[in-house]
C-alpha cells in the first residue's frame, strides 16, 4: 500500500489547498468575526495536516504486501460503461440507453446465456417504466432525438 | 424469484397508489385555436411536499377539467429554485410547458445566485401571496407595532429576529421594516421559516417575519402574537391582525407569491387560453378550500398585473439587498 | 386509558389495518431503493389519503413512513445500499454479516431491533410527549451545534482500520458540506458559478454513488477474480440466549433515537450513527464492531425507528414539525382538519389515541412482514453477481435522477462513486464522509447562528449545561478510541 498511500496523500493535500486558497475570495462581512471562510479554512488545514501525517506514517511503516488481487481494469471497464451511459441518456432516451447497457455490462462479464441476455435488459427496462414512470410519476428522459 | 418479490411489492404498491393513467402525448404542433391538444406539464422548482408543490398539484387538479387535458406535476429541485426555472424558460415556447415560479425569480440576479430574471418569461398569472407577518413571543413586552418599534429604538440592535435564511424574503422582509421605521434589528437566519418560529416558541429569539400560515398553530395555541401583516389588505387566514399601514407604518407589501409563467417566445393567443383556464381553476371552490386548509392565500392577479408587480418587486428588492450588503 | 380502549376499536378495523398494512409495504419498497426516501414516498403518496377517512389516511401515511425508514435497512445489509441517510450506519456491520453468509441473521436482528425501538418510542410519546416536548425547546443553536460536535467526534469510531484515513474521508465529507450557499452570510462558496452547486451537493446522489455504485464496480472486477468469493445465505436464526444480549442495546438505542428525533432539526441518520457509537462504547467486543457484529445492526435500526416517535412529540404536542417528513405529515393532518399543538389532546382526543394505537400495530406490522419478508428479501442474494450488477448500476442512476428529476444529482452520483471505487480500495471508509455531509452544515449553522444570537460573544456556549454536557462528550467520544489504541499498540504491531 506504500505507493497508493503517497499518491492519495498528496491528492489530498494538493485539493484541500486549491480550497483553501479559494476562501481568500470570499467577502468579509464587518462585525462578523467567524465568517464564511472559517470552516472551509479549519477543514482545508486539517485534511493538509492529516495528509501529511499520512505520508509520514507510510514513509516510517515497514512495506506492507497489498493483499488485494488486481481486478481494478475490469473495475474501470464497467465506470467507462456507466460514464458512456450517463453521457447518452439525454440523446438517445432512458429506455434504449439501459437496454444497451444491461446488456453490454453483461457481455462483459462474459454471460453467454441468451435467455438471460434478452431477459434481464428488457425487465430491468420495464421495472423501470412501471416502477418510477407510471407509479412514482418521475419524468423519465426520452432523449432528445424522439421528441 | 427476484422478480417475484418486486411482483410482491409492486402489486401492493399499486393498490395503495391506485389508478395513475399513463400520460399520452399527442401531436406536437401548438396552435392556439385548439390549444390544448395534448398534457400540459408544469415544473415546479420546489421539492415533493412544501408549499409551492401544494398549491401546483392542487391548481393542476383542478385545471384538468377547465382544460379536458391531463396536468401533471414535475418536482425539478436545485439551486434555490433557479435550476427548474431555468428549465422553464428555456422551453419550448408551445405553451405545453408551464412554470410555477416564486417571489426568489425577482431576487436570484441582486443576490448573484443566478442570471435568470422574469422578463425571461411571460407571466400568465399570479396565484398565490403571502405576507410577512412582524410576530412576536406571547408574554413580549409589546403589544402594538408602535410599541415594538419603541422597544427596539431603545434596545438598538438587541432585538433578534429570526428568518428563514439570509437573502431569504422574510429577511428582506424584516430589513424593511428595519427601514422604513429606523430600527436596528438583529437578523438570526434559519434553514427555513419552521425552524425559526420553533426558536421563537423555545423563546431563543424575540420575533419572526414569516408568513401568517407558519405561526398560525403557535397563534392558536397562545404562544406567540402576531402585531402587524405586511400587506395591502389584513389576511384572510389571521383576519384580527392589522395591516402594517393601519397600524402606523407605511412599508411596501412584502411576501411571498406564487405565480405561472411560460417562456418568453410563446404565443400571446396560447398565453391567453393558459391565463382564462388556470384563472378559472384558481377561482373553484374546492381549490380556495385546500389553499385555506393549508393556510395559502390567494391573490390572482392577470398576465400584465402579473408582469408589473414583478417588474416593481426587482426594484424594490435590488434597493434592499444592496442595502443590506448581500449583492 | 378509556381513550386507548377507544384507538384500539378505530384501528382495529379491516380496511383500517388493510390500508396500514398496504402503507407499510409500499413504504419498505420505497426505502429499500437508494434514491427513494422517506420523505418523499410521504409526499407521493399525500394526495391519494385527502378522499379518506382522517384516521384511515393519516395511518396509511405512518405506515409509509414508519416502513420507508425500516426498508433503508435491507438493501443496507444484503448489498451494502443503504436505501436511505438512516441506514448508513447500517451497512458497516450488516454488510459484513452478510459477507459471513449470515444475512438472514442480520436481517433478524435489523427487523427485532426496528420494531422494538419503534414501539418503545410510540410509548413514550404517548405517556411523556408533553414534558419531554418543553425540554426539546431548549435545544437552540448552541445545544444542536454541540450536538452535531457530538456527532462529528463519532467519526473516530467509525474510521475503520487507519485512525488517520477515517478522519481523512470525514473532513472530506466536512469539506464538501461547505460548498454552497452559506448558511448564515448567504455567501456562494466553491460553486464555480455553477447554480447547481449554489444549493449545495445533495447527500442522497453522494450516499448512493459511495455504497452503492463503487460496490457495483468493485464486484465487476470480482467476477474477474480468480479468487471467487461466493455469499451463501445459512439459515443460521437468532437464537433466544443472543437476543438477551441484544436488547439492552436495543432498548438504550431506541431512547437516543426518540430523544434524538424530538430535537428540531436531527433525524434518524445522526440518531443511527450515535447510536452505534454508544453500543460500542458499551460493548466489551470493540474490535468485532465494522466486522459484521450484531450489536452493530442493533443499534442504528432501533434508533432510526425510535426517530419516528421522537419526531411526533414535537408534531402532535406543539405543532412543530422538526424534519422534512413531519413537515409534510403536518400539512396532511391540517387537511384532515386536525390541528396538532396543545390543543390537539382536548380537541381530537380519540383521534389522536386511534393514531397512537395505529403506531403501536404499524410497528407490529413491521416485525411480521419483516420476518416473513427475510426469505423472500435473502433470495437477491442468489441472483448471481453478473445479473445483479448491472441492475443495481441502472437503479443508482434512477435513484439519483428521481430524487429531484435533476441530471445534475446522477453525475455527482457517478462521481462519488467512481472516487468511492478508489477510496474503499486504498482504504478510506465511506461513512465518516457520509457523516460529515450529514452534519457539517447543521454544525456550521449553529455555530454561527449562535454566534449572531449572542452577538459575538462566546460565552454562549460555555454557560448553557445541555451545550456544555454535549461538548465533554465530544472530546471523550473523540479521544477514547484514539487513547485505546495507543494502549494496545505493542500488541497490534505495524496498524495505527
Amino acid at each position: 500500500m506504500k505507493k497508493p498511500n503517497y499518491i492519495s496523500g498528496l491528492i489530498i493535500i494538493i485539493i484541500a489547498g486549491f480550497f483553501y486558497s479559494l476562501t481568500f475570495n470570499f467577502p468579509k462581512l464587518e462585525n462578523q468575526l467567524i465568517g464564511a471562510e472559517f470552516m472551509p479554512r479549519v477543514y482545508s488545514v486539517m485534511l493538509i495536516i492529516l495528509g501529511s501525517i499520512l505520508l509520514i506514517q507510510t514513509f516510517r511503516n515497514k512495506e506492507e504486501s497489498d493483499e488485494q488481487e488486481n481486478t481494478m481494469k475490469y473495475s474501470i471497464g464497467a465506470m467507462l460503461f456507466v460514464i458512456l451511459y450517463v453521457v447518452v441518456i439525454p440523446y438517445i432516451g432512458f429506455y434504449i440507453s439501459t437496454f444497451l447497457l444491461v446488456l453490454g455490462l453483461l457481455l462483459f462479464s462474459k454471460v453467454k446465456n441468451k435467455i438471460l441476455l434478452i431477459t434481464i435488459p428488457v425487465g430491468t427496462s420495464l421495472f423501470i417504466f412501471v416502477f418510477f414512470q407510471i407509479l412514482l410519476k418521475v419524468s423519465i428522459p426520452m432523449g432528445t432525438l424522439f421528441s | 424469484m427476484k422478480k417475484f418479490l418486486w411482483a410482491v411489492t409492486l402489486s401492493a404498491l399499486a393498490l395503495t397508489i391506485g389508478g395513475c393513467g399513463e400520460e399520452s402525448s399527442g401531436a406536437s404542433s401548438g396552435d392556439g385555436g385548439n390549444f390544448p391538444e395534448k398534457s400540459i406539464e408544469i415544473i415546479v422548482p420546489a421539492a415533493a411536499g412544501g408549499g409551492t408543490d401544494a398549491t401546483a398539484r392542487a391548481l393542476a387538479n383542478e385545471a384538468e377539467d377547465v382544460f379536458g387535458q391531463s396536468i401533471g406535476v414535475l418536482n425539478k429541485t436545485g439551486g434555490s429554485g433557479s435550476v427548474g426555472m431555468s428549465e422553464g424558460a428555456n422551453a419550448k415556447a408551445d405553451g405545453y410547458k408551464v412554470t410555477m415560479v416564486f417571489v426568489e425569480l425577482t431576487m436570484f440576479k441582486h443576490l448573484g445566485l443566478s442570471p435568470l430574471t422574469y422578463d425571461q418569461f411571460k407571466p400568465i398569472g399570479m396565484i398565490n401571496f403571502d405576507p410577512a407577518a412582524l410576530t412576536v413571543a406571547a408574554d413580549a413586552p409589546y403589544d402594538t407595532l408602535e410599541e415594538f418599534i419603541a422597544y427596539a429604538k431603545d434596545h438598538p440592535g438587541e432585538v433578534s429576529v429570526g428568518n428563514s435564511g439570509t437573502g431569504s424574503i422574510w429577511h428582506i422582509a424584516a430589513a424593511s421594516l428595519e427601514k422604513a421605521a429606523d430600527i436596528k434589528l438583529n437578523h438570526v437566519p434559519h434553514e427555513g421559516a419552521a425552524p425559526a418560529v420553533t426558536a421563537l416558541v423555545g423563546g431563543h429569539i424575540d420575533a419572526v417575519t414569516v408568513s401568517p400560515a407558519e405561526v398560525k398553530t403557535q397563534l392558536e395555541a397562545g404562544n406567540v402574537k402576531t402585531l402587524a401583516v405586511m400587506a395591502d389588505t389584513r389576511s384572510d387566514i389571521i383576519p384580527d391582525v392589522p395591516t402594517f399601514g393601519e397600524a402606523g407604518l407605511e412599508v411596501n407589501p412584502t411576501g411571498t407569491w406564487r405565480g405561472l409563467t411560460v417562456p418568453k417566445d410563446t404565443p400571446d393567443d396560447v398565453v391567453a387560453k393558459l391565463e382564462e383556464g388556470f384563472m378559472k381553476a384558481a377561482e373553484d371552490e374546492d381549490f380556495a378550500e385546500f389553499m385555506k386548509t393549508n393556510g395559502l392565500g390567494i391573490e390572482l392577479k392577470d398576465s400584465g398585473e402579473f408582469e408589473e408587480y414583478m417588474k416593481q418587486n426587482e426594484e424594490d428588492f435590488g434597493e434592499i439587498i444592496g442595502d443590506l450588503g448581500l449583492n | 386509558m378509556d381513550l386507548l380502549l377507544e384507538g384500539l376499536t378505530g384501528v382495529f378495523q379491516l380496511n383500517v389495518l388493510l390500508i396500514l398494512l398496504m402503507g407499510i409495504i409500499a413504504g419498505i419498497t420505497i426505502g429499500s431503493l437508494p434514491g427513494l426516501t422517506a420523505t418523499m414516498g410521504v409526499a407521493l403518496i399525500l394526495p391519494v389519503t385527502f378522499g379518506m377517512e382522517p384516521v384511515t389516511g393519516i395511518l396509511l401515511l405512518i405506515g409509509v413512513y414508519f416502513g420507508a425508514v425500516y426498508g433503508g435497512s435491507i438493501t443496507a445489509i444484503l448489498i451494502n445500499t443503504p436505501g436511505t441517510p438512516s441506514s448508513a450506519a447500517t451497512a458497516i456491520d450488516g454488510y459484513a454479516m452478510s459477507k459471513k453468509g449470515l444475512a438472514h441473521k442480520a436481517l433478524t436482528v435489523s427487523t427485532v431491533s426496528s420494531a422494538i425501538g419503534g414501539i418503545l418510542s410510540v410509548i413514550v410519546l404517548i405517556f411523556i410527549a408533553p414534558q419531554l416536548a418543553t425540554f426539546a425547546l431548549k435545544f437552540s443553536a448552541p445545544e444542536t451545534f454541540a450536538l452535531a460536535v457530538f456527532g462529528i467526534s463519532i467519526i473516530s469510531s467509525i474510521a475503520g482500520k487507519s485512525m488517520v484515513k477515517g478522519l481523512i474521508a470525514g473532513f472530506i465529507g466536512l469539506l464538501i458540506a461547505t460548498i454552497g450557499i452559506d448558511p448564515i452570510g448567504g455567501f456562494p462558496r466553491f460553486t464555480f458559478d455553477n447554480v447547481n452547486l449554489s444549493s449545495g451537493i445533495n447527500l442522497i446522489p453522494v450516499m448512493i454513488g459511495l455504497f452503492a455504485a463503487s460496490e457495483a464496480f468493485r464486484a465487476m472486477g470480482s467476477i474477474f477474480s480468480t479468487r471467487k468469493l461466493t455469499i451463501v445465505v445459512e439459515k443460521v436464526k437468532l437464537k433466544w440466549i443472543e437476543f438477551k444480549i441484544l436488547i439492552g442495546t436495543i432498548l438504550r438505542s431506541g431512547a437516543i433515537g426518540t430523544f434524538i428525533g424530538m430535537i428540531p432539526g436531527a433525524g434518524g441518520d445522526i440518531a443511527a450513527f450515535v447510536a452505534y457509537n454508544e453500543a460500542k462504547r458499551f460493548s466489551k467486543n470493540k474490535d468485532g464492531f465494522g466486522k459484521g457484529e450484531m450489536k452493530g445492526v442493533a443499534a442504528p435500526e432501533a434508533a432510526n425507528n425510535g426517530v419516528t416517535g421522537g419526531a411526533m412529540i414535537p408534531l402532535l404536542t406543539l405543532g412543530i414539525p422538526g424534519d422534512a417528513v413531519t413537515a409534510v405529515l403536518l400539512g396532511a393532518l391540517m387537511v384532515q382538519g386536525i390541528q396538532p399543538g396543545p390543543m390537539l389532546f382536548e380537541n381530537n382526543g380519540p383521534i389522536v389515541y386511534t393514531l397512537f394505537v395505529g403506531m403501536l400495530v404499524a410497528n407490529l406490522m413491521i416485525l411480521i412482514v419483516g420476518l416473513f419478508g427475510i426469505r423472500l428479501f435473502t433470495k437477491i442474494l442468489l441472483v448471481p453477481t453478473t445479473v445483479l450488477t448491472p441492475i443495481i448500476l441502472v437503479l443508482c442512476v434512477v435513484g439519483a435522477y428521481s430524487l429531484g428529476n435533476n441530471y445534475f444529482d446522477v453525475l455527482v452520483m457517478l462521481i462519488s462513486g467512481i472516487a468511492g471505487y478508489f477510496l474503499m480500495r486504498y482504504g478510506f471508509p465511506a461513512s465518516p464522509i457520509i457523516l460529515g455531509i450529514i452534519l457539517g452544515p447543521l454544525m456550521e449553522s449553529n455555530f454561527r447562528r449562535a454566534l449572531v444570537m449572542s452577538q459575538g460573544s462566546f460565552d454562549i456556549f460555555i454557560t448553557r449545561p445541555i451545550t456544555v454536557v454535549l461538548l465533554i462528550l465530544a472530546v471523550i467520544t473523540l479521544f477514547s478510541p484514539l487513547l485505546t489504541r495507543k494502549v494496545k499498540k505493542p500488541t497490534t504491531e505495524g496498524e495505527s
